[in-house]
């Protein structure tokens, strides 16, 4: 197993920002105590969404990136925690303040730890893998590049651990989300359409072929499939080690309120 | 003049609005054109005698009027209606008559929730009991509160509980003779539950039965430890009444902590039982446990559908459950007599049912540190959504989960109010709760089936199969139609007898309440609730009539 250096992002608050009105108390709750408490809380309130250990789960993106969608500091986890997420399923907890700051140590220390692997690698260079050696935007975008063949990659390093996305490099097979599963179909007047299926129910599907829009009505198709793998080439001989290292490193960087 | 003002006093004096009757509740199935009670009547069989809408001319079915609500909590209600006005609660719990006819509004009253309340799985409710010209419903922070159904103003407001220790009310309450009948919910943080009786003028309690019997209860022999303290046992859905036997039938949630048994050894009664209780005294006649020791959360949480149906030559007195455990059973409602039970869905957390009804367990089905994947999961291979059993066909309907399964897990826990009670976690590829958003359901893990089944053989009529699964229940017609919906969004009417399509609208919200039907303007209306909006659907009136 490929072993690679840890390399932490930062979560300081950005200077002149104000996120929610409390500084932040993680220091005053980061005993081992304090973590446990959180993994117990996570698991009776979290879980159910997030995934056990914040992996990700079948409604809620993983949590032990580091990275997150709607928070930069520990006080914006604060409010995500408390407030929910309006609009969204995120909903607002009752947890008292100390409790939300055990919560917030818990995934914070899944992100320090990111299981048994860990990363060093140069962001900038891995950005350079990405767009040369990798040829990934033949298949992906990122932000206004590339092509949308497979997953968007803008807001990556808050949708994957950086393990997550080490395994998806080098055995993209392992775990295809159904997010990103395509749709094999036949229609009666003969046409052969593969794309990515972005919604479903019992009488159609909605999916992403070659970059358009396409719309199927089941009663007009001669066969139809769910394909769970993944067209994506493994890159595990392709790449060099430090390749491999800066380009999770840099896949890492993405995303995440700035 | 005298007389002239003893008539305008008397115009003034007479209600104007709802008055249901004990009478009208007995004999609900026979006056179709109100919905009186949550499951339409006391055998809550969810059927309506109203044959205006037809297979003939389902086609021309159309949404004829839509209530939006404000609360983006799930919609879980089942509307009342009297005389072409329906009551209903918005999620969680504010209350709105709306006029039948139009979907325009009356009045609405609204509750003063605390800002944080303890439900377990959203801020719902499922509706109203009507008696008299009072409305009634339980609340998350733990009130049961009577208005009158002209004003919306409240008669009535009773603490019934403690709600910040994990109590919550968010069943449909149910109207029997003078009293007012719910319990609680809490099953996910370590209650200890109950029922209860009120008296439907006053709101003082009549009579409240432990769901979770203590020391010197019978039952408690069933709980080894002080683990009955915080045993669970919740109510969250509207039982059934049999005025011949007088009795109640009513489901029980589930033990808790849900996911760890060890800490509660023993058959934990009364969890995941029906229970038959006399209206009057409260008084326990007879129970029979589904799913003894209980370690995924299998609720015995579904509708107790009553039904007098020859067995073995016999005419008797039955009582049919498809439980959220994936067995079908047939009980005489009588005595609780163990008639027939057999799988309706996969599952392999039990070899079978003894010639009592208790499950024989097949080993390593439990939650585990690990994981252990079981079917069904954790929603069960049915849940809370309402079945029907249709007089006209025979046949019994309802909602399945088949191919579903979940990875249980367990750990330590030790209790804290307040604080969810779980020792573990069911992981598996079906949410929980699902708003409108893409659907993109695996192929391998669980789908809808809307089932046709004979009560007493389980023979499958017709079956009609969804790429996702439902939260809707169903309700059937005199005039062979079936109306149900789904998690994709779309509301359905089949032809009952055989299952074909007659209709469908993609309506935009997940379905997660139950279809009623009822009579306003001399038209017949079908009204169910999808998304965070109440459909009201109906034949096409002529053009002209439309403008």
């Amino acid at each position: 197993m490929r072993k690679f250096a840890l390399l932490l992002v930062l979560t300081t608050p950005i200077a002149g920002q104000e996120f929610g009105a409390h500084d932040s108390l993680l220091p005053k709750y980061n005993e081992p105590q304090d973590v446990a408490r959180g993994e117990l809380l996570f698991r009776q309130a979290c879980a159910v969404c997030h995934g056990a250990e914040a992996k990700g789960g079948a409604q809620g993106p993983p949590l032990n990136t580091g990275r997150f969608k709607h928070a930069v500091a520990d006080n914006d986890l604060y409010t995500v925690i408390a407030n929910g997420i309006p609009g969204t399923q995120m909903p607002a907890s009752a947890y008292e303040a100390p409790d939300v700051w055990r919560l917030i140590s818990y995934m914070q220390s899944l992100a320090a730890s990111r299981g048994t692997v860990e990363l060093s690698g140069n962001p900038e260079a891995g950005m350079a893998v990405l767009r040369d050696k990798g040829r990934c935007l033949n298949c992906h975008t990122l932000g206004p590049d590339g092509n949308s063949g497979g997953p968007d990659l803008t807001e990556i390093g808050t949708l994957l651990s950086a393990g997550q996305i080490e395994s998806a490099l080098v055995e993209p097979n392992g775990e295809v989300r159904s997010n990103y599963w395509r749709a094999k179909a036949r229609t009666k007047a003969g046409e052969e359409v593969v794309g990515y299926r972005l919604n479903e129910d019992t009488f159609s599907v909605q999916i992403r072929s070659r970059g358009r829009l396409r719309s199927l009505d089941k009663r007009q198709l001669t066969s139809y499939e769910v394909l769970t793998e993944s067209p994506m080439p493994s890159y595990g001989d392709k790449l060099t080690e430090t390749e491999l290292a800066d380009i999770v490193a840099y896949l890492t960087t993405l995303g995440g309120r700035r | 003049m005298m007389r002239q003002l003893l008539a305008a006093t008397l115009l003034w004096a007479l209600p104007a609005t709802a008055q249901v009757t004990y009478d009208d509740l007995l004999h609900a199935a026979d006056n179709p054109a109100d919905w009186v009670t949550y499951s339409g009547s006391y055998m809550s069989q969810r059927h309506t005698k109203l044959d205006q809408i037809t297979p003939e001319n389902a086609g021309e079915l159309g949404v004829q009027w839509v209530w939006q609500a404000n609360s983006l909590d799930k919609f879980q209600a089942t509307p009342l209606a009297v005389d072409g006005i329906l009551y209903v609660t918005e999620a969680p719990n504010d209350v709105v008559a709306i006029d039948g006819r139009t979907g325009r509004v009356f009045w609405e009253y609204e509750h003063d929730l605390p800002a944080v309340t303890y439900p377990c799985c959203g801020r719902v409710n499922r509706g109203l009991a009507i008696l008299g010209d009072a409305l009634y419903f339980g609340t998350l922070d733990c009130r049961v509160i009577a208005l009158d159904a002209g004003t919306g103003r409240k008669l009535w407001d009773k603490q019934v509980c403690e709600y910040k220790k994990g109590y919550s009310i968010t069943v449909a309450p149910l109207a029997v003779k003078d009293k007012i009948i719910l319990g609680t919910a809490g099953g996910e943080f370590g209650i200890r539950g109950w029922m209860a009786a009120y008296d439907a003028k006053t709101g003082d309690e009549v009579w409240k039965f432990n769901t979770i019997p203590g020391p010197g209860e019978p039952g408690h022999e069933t709980w080894v430890n002080d683990a009955w303290k915080t045993g669970g046992g919740s109510i969250w859905l509207t039982g059934s009444y049999d005025p011949e036997l007088n009795l109640l039938y009513w489901g029980i949630g589930n033990p808790s902590p849900d996911w760890n048994p060890d800490v509660r050894p023993g058959d934990n009664l009364y969890t995941d039982s029906v229970l038959a209780i006399n209206p009057d005294t409260g008084k326990l006649a007879w129970h029979f446990q589904f799913t003894p020791h209980d370690e995924w959360d299998w609720d015995a949480v579904q509708i107790p559908v009553l039904a007098d149906l020859e067995w073995e030559g016999e005419l008797r007195k039955l009582l049919l459950w498809a439980n959220r455990n994936a067995f079908y059973y047939v009980l005489d409602r009588t005595d609780g007599e163990f008639l027939s039970g057999a799988p309706f869905a996969r599952q392999d957390w039990a070899k079978g049912l003894d010639k009592n009804g208790r499950p024989i367990l097949n080993p390593g089905r439990g939650p585990s540190k690990t994981g252990s994947l079981t079917y069904p999961g954790v929603q069960g291979a049915t849940n809370w959504y309402s079945p029907s059993l249709s007089p006209s066909t025979g046949l019994f309907y309802f909602m399945v989960w088949d191919d579903y399964y979940s990875v249980y897990y367990k750990w330590a826990q030790d209790y804290e109010p307040g604080v969810r009670y779980l020792g573990g976690n069911p992981a598996g590829v079906v949410s929980p709760v699902a708003r409108q958003e893409p659907h993109r359901r695996s192929p391998k893990s669980g789908h809808g089936l809307v089932r046709a089944m004979d009560p007493l053989t389980m023979e499958t009529k017709w079956e009609f199969k969804t790429t996702e699964v439902s939260d809707a229940g169903m309700l059937t017609t005199a005039s062979d139609l079936l109306f149900t919906g789904s998690r994709e969004g779309h509301a359905y009417a089949f032809d009952a007898r055989n299952g074909d399509l007659l209709w469908r609208r993609y309506l935009g919200g997940q379905v997660a309440a139950s279809p009623m039907s009822y009579e306003a303007g001399g038209r017949q209306f079908i009204a169910i609730a999808v998304g965070h909006s109440l459909y009201a659907i109906g034949l096409d009136e002529a053009a002209d009539d439309q403008r």
